[in-house]
C-alpha cells in the first residue's frame, strides 16, 4: 500500500506534468505568427541550409528617441527617418524587425532573412570603405539588387514574395518635392529599383558578380550624379531606408583580433547589480584617433571631484565610481543612448545590464596574463572562423572541498521518503548478462528442453516449438558520468529555503545512493570557473571511489562558484567517460542555464561551443543528456543536445525524482 | 503523370536466399573506377569493403556488380543481435532428431557466390571474426559445430559495408579486420550524375529532376543541426516516383522527403521553407 507521501509527492508530479503541458501548449487565443521569436529557430535553420553555415537571427533594435539637441542639429530632416525597426546585418549576423505587421509575416520574415544573410555573406569578403555618402548609398542599392537577383534564380519559389515585398515599399517611398536635387536622383535609383522584377537588374544598374563591382559602378555613378546635379552646392542628406534595403551595421569582426585575450585576474567573488535594458544601444566602432592624448574642444577634469561630462565612449563617469547607484537608472540611461563603445575594465562588474539581444563582440583585456599551475588544455570552437581554437580552453582539477557531515545527516534525515522512492526506481535494475532457455530461435539447442520436448511428443502431446538456447546482452556495460554546474546563478533561490545548489546538492546525494547499489561505475565532477584559462573542476567522485562518507562530505562543499564555461568541461568529463572500458557511456549535465563566462563565451560562441563539444562526445560514444531548471533553455538546447535529449525542469524540487527517472530510463535505453 | 513509366531492373531469380543473375543489368551509374577495381578484386580473390553514406548505391553497385561478373549474390542485413550462428548456420530440430542448416554464409561458400554483409558494423563481434579466414590466403570457413572446414569454392567473394559517420566509435571494425579489405569510397553522387539516376529511375521530367537535387542538396546543410540523416539519392528517388505517379510536388516532397527524415518541428518547417523556396507552384 502506497504511503501518504508517495500520493502526495505522485499527485505532485502528476499536477507538474499537467501545468507544464499547459505551459507549453500554444497559447491559440494569441496570435504569434506575426512575431520574429515565433519563427526565429526556424529562420536560423533555413539560413545554414542555404548558406552551409550557422548565422544568427536577432532583434533589429528600434531608433533610439531623438533628444532636443539632435532634434535642433540633426542634419536629416524627420521624414528621411525610418520610425519601425529595420532588417540589418552586420556581416556575421541578421536583425529582424520583432514583429511585423503583414498578412503573411513568415513569407516576410523568410525573404528579409535570406536577403540580409545574402548582403551579409557579400559584406564579409568586401569590407566598409566608401567614398561618399552618395556612393555609400548606390553601393547598398546595387547590392541589395545583386542579392534578389540571386535569390530569385536560386529560389524560384520565394520571387512572389520578393515582389510583394517590393511592391509595399514602393507604396511608402516618399514625395520628391520633400527632396533636393541629388536626393531626388537617388530616389529614382531606389523607385526603379523597386519596380522590377528580382530575376531582372534594371538598367542603369549593372550585375554585379562581387561586391566590389557594385562599388566599382556606385563610385562612377555617384560622381555622374554629383556632377549633375552641383552638389558641391547642395548637400546630399541621405535616403530613407525601409523593410527592403533595411539598414547595414559595423562589421562585427572589427574586434575580434582582440579575442585571443587571456584572463581576468582572479577578483574577490561579488554579485554585481542587474537591470533589464528596454534597448541596447548599438555598437559604435572606435574612430582611430578617439583616444589620442592630443587635447580636443571637450576639456576633462580628470581630478576628483568635479566630473561633469559624461561620456558614452566609456571615460570614467562619476557614476561608475559609485558602488551604490541604482541599476535601473543606469540601464534607462544607456537605453536611451543610439550606440556606444565597447571597452574592457579589469576590474568585476558593478552592474550587470541585461539585454534580450546582447552584442556578438565583447571588448575584452589585451593579451596579458596567464594563470599560474597546470591544467588540462582542450581545443574550443570558433563559430566565426569556424574552426577549433588549440588551447581554447584549460581545465584545472581542484580538490573538492569538504562540507560539514551534518547537513549530510540532516538531509537524509529530512529527505528519508524522497531517498527511497529513489531507491525503488532504481530497483530491479541490477545488470547479468544471461542464457536464456526454451527460446523459439537461438544459436543452440536447449538440451533439456529437447529431452522434454521429444518425451511429450511420444506421449502424445503437442510438440513444443521452444528449443533453443540463447545468450542475450542483459548486461549493461555502461558508464555514468554527472557533471554539476555550479556556477554563480546556482545561487538562485527556487522555493522555500532551497537554492538552486541546495536542490543539486541533495539530489547528487539521494542519486549517490542509488548507483552506489546498482554497482554501475560511476563519477560525479562539479565544474565553474571563469575565463578560458581556469575552468575549474572538482571531481566529487571518481569511477572508482567507494568511500561514501568522503563523497557525501564533498557533496555537502559544494557552493555557487563563478561562471559556466561548459564546453571544456563536457570534453573533460568525454575523455573520462572515453577511458573508460564500457560498451555505454552516459553523460549526464545539470544545469541552470545558458554557457557563460567573463570574457566572449556568452551568447553564441558559448552556445556553438557547447554545442561541438557534445557533438565529439557523441562521435566518442558518448550519449550525452542535460537536465536544466532554466526555462528558456529549448530555445537553445534543442540545438546544442538535439530533441530528445535534455529535459527542462519545471520545479527544480523534484529534481532527485526526475533525476532518477531519466536515469533510469537512460540506463535501460 | 500519365504516360511516365517506373524503369526497374530484371532483379533475376531467388532461391534459399541465394539471388542469380537476371537477364538485364541493375541500373547502377558509375562515379570513378571503382568498376574496374572491383573486377581486379574478384579476379584476385580479394575481399572488398564499401564505405559510405546510406542510400547512396553501394548495394545496387553489388548487384550489377553480381551481374556483370555473373554469381550469384547472397545479402546479409547486419543487426546488433546477428551472431556468429546466424551467418554459419546451426542444428535444427526435424522429427526425430537434429539436422544442421547452413546460414547464408556457408552456402554463399559453397556455392561460390559473392556474400554481401550490408551494415556489418552492426553484427556482434563473433560475428566479424568468423569471416577472418575467408578474406586471406585461406579462403575456408571452419564450422565448430560440426566439425566442417569448407573450402571456398571459385568465384566466391566477400564484400562489406559500412557508413562511418553513422555507427559510434565502439562500433567501429577493428583494425585486424579492415587491413582484410580492399575499400572502396561512396558519396552521394554529383548534382548531375543525382539528376541522370533519379530521371532514370523514376521517369519525371528533368527540371523536376534538377529541382529535387537542389532541394536535397540544401537540406543536407541541415546535418549538423540536428537532422540525424540526410536525404540520400534513394529517398530522392522514391519521391520522384511518387511524383511520376501523380501525386503533386509539394506533397510527395512533405510526404517522402521531409516527413521521413526528422519529427522535430523546426527542423521540419526548415525544410518546408526550402521545398516552398525551391519548387514553384
Amino acid at each position: 500500500m502506497a504511503e501518504p507521501e508517495e500520493i502526495i509527492i505522485d499527485a505532485a508530479r502528476h499536477a507538474t506534468v499537467f501545468v507544464s503541458r499547459l505551459w507549453s501548449r500554444p497559447n491559440q487565443g494569441q496570435d504569434n505568427a506575426c512575431t520574429l521569436a515565433a519563427h526565429k529557430q526556424r529562420l536560423e535553420l533555413l539560413l545554414a541550409a542555404v548558406h552551409g553555415y550557422d548565422i544568427r537571427v536577432n532583434v533589429a533594435q528600434e531608433p533610439a528617441p531623438v533628444s532636443a539637441l539632435s532634434r535642433l542639429f540633426r542634419n536629416r530632416p524627420r521624414h528621411m527617418v525610418e520610425p519601425r525597426a529595420l532588417p540589418a546585418n552586420d556581416g556575421a549576423q541578421i536583425f529582424l524587425p520583432a514583429q511585423l505587421a503583414s498578412p503573411a509575416p513568415l513569407q516576410l520574415f523568410r525573404v528579409l532573412a535570406l536577403q540580409q544573410a545574402g548582403r551579409a555573406q557579400r559584406r564579409a569578403v568586401f569590407g566598409d570603405a566608401m567614398p561618399s555618402a552618395l556612393a555609400e548609398d548606390l553601393f547598398y542599392l546595387s547590392e541589395a539588387l545583386a542579392v534578389d537577383h540571386m535569390l530569385a534564380l536560386d529560389f524560384p519559389g520565394f520571387t512572389h514574395d520578393l515582389l510583394s515585398l517590393r511592391h509595399a515599399m514602393l507604396s511608402e517611398r516618399l514625395q520628391p518635392a520633400l527632396l533636393n536635387a541629388p536626393e531626388r536622383v537617388i530616389e529614382d535609383f531606389y523607385c526603379q529599383a523597386l519596380n522590377a522584377h528580382p530575376a531582372l537588374i534594371p538598367s542603369p544598374y549593372i550585375t554585379a558578380a562581387a561586391a566590389k563591382d557594385s562599388l566599382t559602378w556606385a563610385i562612377e555613378t555617384a560622381r555622374g550624379v554629383s556632377a549633375m546635379c552641383d552638389s558641391g552646392k547642395i548637400r546630399y542628406r541621405g535616403m530613407r531606408s525601409d523593410l527592403w534595403l533595411g539598414r547595414t551595421l559595423p562589421v562585427a569582426a572589427a574586434h575580434q583580433k582582440q579575442l585571443d585575450a587571456a584572463n581576468m585576474p582572479d577578483a574577490p567573488a561579488q554579485t554585481p547589480r542587474t537591470a533589464r535594458l528596454s534597448r541596447r544601444p548599438e555598437v559604435r566602432k572606435k574612430s582611430e584617433d578617439e583616444d589620442d592624448a592630443v587635447q580636443g574642444m571637450w576639456m576633462l577634469q580628470m581630478d576628483d571631484p568635479q566630473q561633469h561630462v559624461e561620456d558614452p565612449a566609456g571615460m570614467q563617469r562619476p557614476t561608475d565610481r559609485d558602488e551604490n547607484a541604482d541599476a535601473g537608472d543606469i540601464a534607462d540611461s544607456l537605453s536611451e543612448l543610439p550606440e556606444a563603445c565597447l571597452i574592457s575594465n579589469p576590474r568585476p562588474a558593478l552592474e550587470v545590464l541585461l539585454s534580450d539581444d546582447p552584442p556578438a563582440q565583447r571588448a575584452v583585456l589585451p593579451p596579458g596574463l596567464t594563470a599560474a599551475g597546470a591544467g588540462i588544455s582542450y581545443p574550443e570552437w570558433d563559430f566565426r572562423i569556424p574552426g577549433y581554437r588549440e588551447r581554447g580552453a584549460v581545465v584545472r582539477l581542484q580538490a573538492s572541498p569538504l562540507g560539514d557531515p551534518a547537513w549530510v545527516e540532516s538531509v537524509l534525515a529530512k529527505r528519508y521518503g524522497l531517498l527511497q522512492q529513489v531507491r525503488r526506481r532504481f530497483e530491479g535494475m541490477r545488470p547479468r548478462r544471461i542464457r536464456q532457455n526454451r527460446q523459439a530461435d537461438g544459436p543452440d539447442l536447449d538440451i533439456s528442453a529437447y529431452v522434454n520436448a521429444f518425451a511429450e511428443q511420444h506421449m502424445g502431446l503437442p510438440l513444443e516449438d521452444r528449443l533453443y538456447q540463447s545468450v542475450r546482452p542483459a548486461r549493461r556495460d555502461i558508464a555514468i558520468a554527472l557533471l554539476i554546474d555550479i556556477s554563480g546563478s546556482t545561487d538562485g533561490w527556487v522555493s522555500g529555503d532551497l537554492r538552486i545548489i541546495d536542490v543539486e546538492k541533495e539530489a547528487l546525494l539521494l542519486v549517490n545512493y542509488a548507483l552506489m547499489a546498482l554497482s554501475d561505475p560511476f563519477c560525479i565532477l562539479a565544474f565553474s570557473g571563469e575565463s578560458a584559462q581556469n575552468v575549474t573542476l572538482w571531481p566529487v567522485k571518481d569511477f572508482d571511489e567507494s568511500d561514501n562518507n568522503l563523497i557525501h562530505r564533498r557533496i555537502a562543499g559544494l557552493e555557487p562558484q563563478r561562471y559556466t564555461r561548459a564546453g571544456a568541461a563536457i570534453r573533460h568529463t568525454t575523455s573520462l567517460l572515453v577511458a573508460r572500458p564500457a560498451l555505454h557511456r552516459l553523460l549526464i549535465l545539470l544545469s541552470d542555464g545558458k554557457p557563460n563566462d567573463v570574457d566572449l563565451y556568452e551568447g553564441p560562441y558559448g552556445v556553438e561551443d557547447m554545442r561541438r563539444a557534445v557533438a565529439e562526445a557523441t562521435l566518442q560514444s558518448v550519449h550525452p543528456f542535460c537536465l536544466t531548471v532554466d526555462r528558456h533553455a529549448p530555445q537553445y538546447l534543442a540545438g546544442i543536445f538535439g530533441p530528445g535529449h535534455y529535459a527542462v525542469l519545471q520545479h527544480p524540487q523534484f529534481l532527485p525524482v526526475v533525476l532518477a527517472d531519466i536515469l533510469k530510463k537512460l540506463v535501460k535505453t | 503523370m500519365e504516360g511516365s513509366s517506373i524503369k526497374s531492373s530484371d532483379p533475376g531469380s531467388e532461391h534459399q536466399g541465394v539471388r542469380y543473375p537476371g537477364d538485364e543489368a541493375p541500373y547502377y551509374l558509375p562515379f570513378g573506377h571503382e568498376i574496374d577495381v572491383f573486377t581486379q578484386c574478384h579476379q584476385r580473390s580479394l575481399a572488398v569493403m564499401l564505405k559510405g553514406p546510406t542510400g547512396c548505391g553501394k548495394t545496387r553497385f553489388i548487384e550489377h556488380m553480381a551481374w556483370r561478373l555473373k554469381r550469384p549474390l547472397v545479402t546479409v542485413s547486419c543487426h546488433d543481435d546477428l551472431s556468429a550462428a546466424d551467418l554459419v548456420g546451426r542444428f535444427l530440430i526435424r522429427d526425430n532428431g537434429t539436422v544442421w542448416q547452413d546460414g547464408p554464409l556457408s552456402r554463399a561458400v559453397r556455392i561460390g557466390a559473392i556474400c554481401y554483409l550490408d551494415e556489418v558494423v552492426e553484427a556482434r563481434q563473433d560475428a566479424v571474426v568468423v569471416i577472418h579466414p575467408l578474406t586471406d590466403y585461406r579462403r575456408v570457413l571452419p564450422i565448430d559445430k560440426t566439425g566442417e572446414l569448407v573450402e571456398a569454392a571459385p568465384g566466391f567473394q566477400l564484400v562489406i559495408s559500412y557508413n562511418p559517420g553513422y555507427q559510434h566509435v565502439s562500433k567501429d571494425l577493428k583494425p585486424s579486420t579492415r587491413q582484410r579489405f580492399v575499400a572502396l569510397d561512396f558519396d552521394f553522387p554529383s548534382p548531375d550524375r543525382e539528376v541522370e539516376i533519379i530521371i532514370h529511375e523514376s521517369g519525371v521530367e528533368q527540371g523536376l529532376a534538377h529541382d529535387l537535387v537542389a532541394l536535397a542538396g540544401r537540406i543536407r546543410g541541415l546535418a549538423d543541426r540536428g537532422l540525424a540523416e540526410v536525404p540520400s539519392s534513394r529517398l530522392l528517388v522514391a519521391t520522384a516516383r511518387l511524383i511520376a505517379n501523380g501525386i503533386p510536388p509539394r506533397l510527395a516532397c512533405n510526404v517522402g522527403l521531409v516527413s521521413p527524415l526528422s519529427d522535430d518541428p523546426n527542423l521540419i518547417a526548415a525544410m518546408h521553407d526550402l521545398i516552398d523556396a525551391v519548387l514553384v507552384d
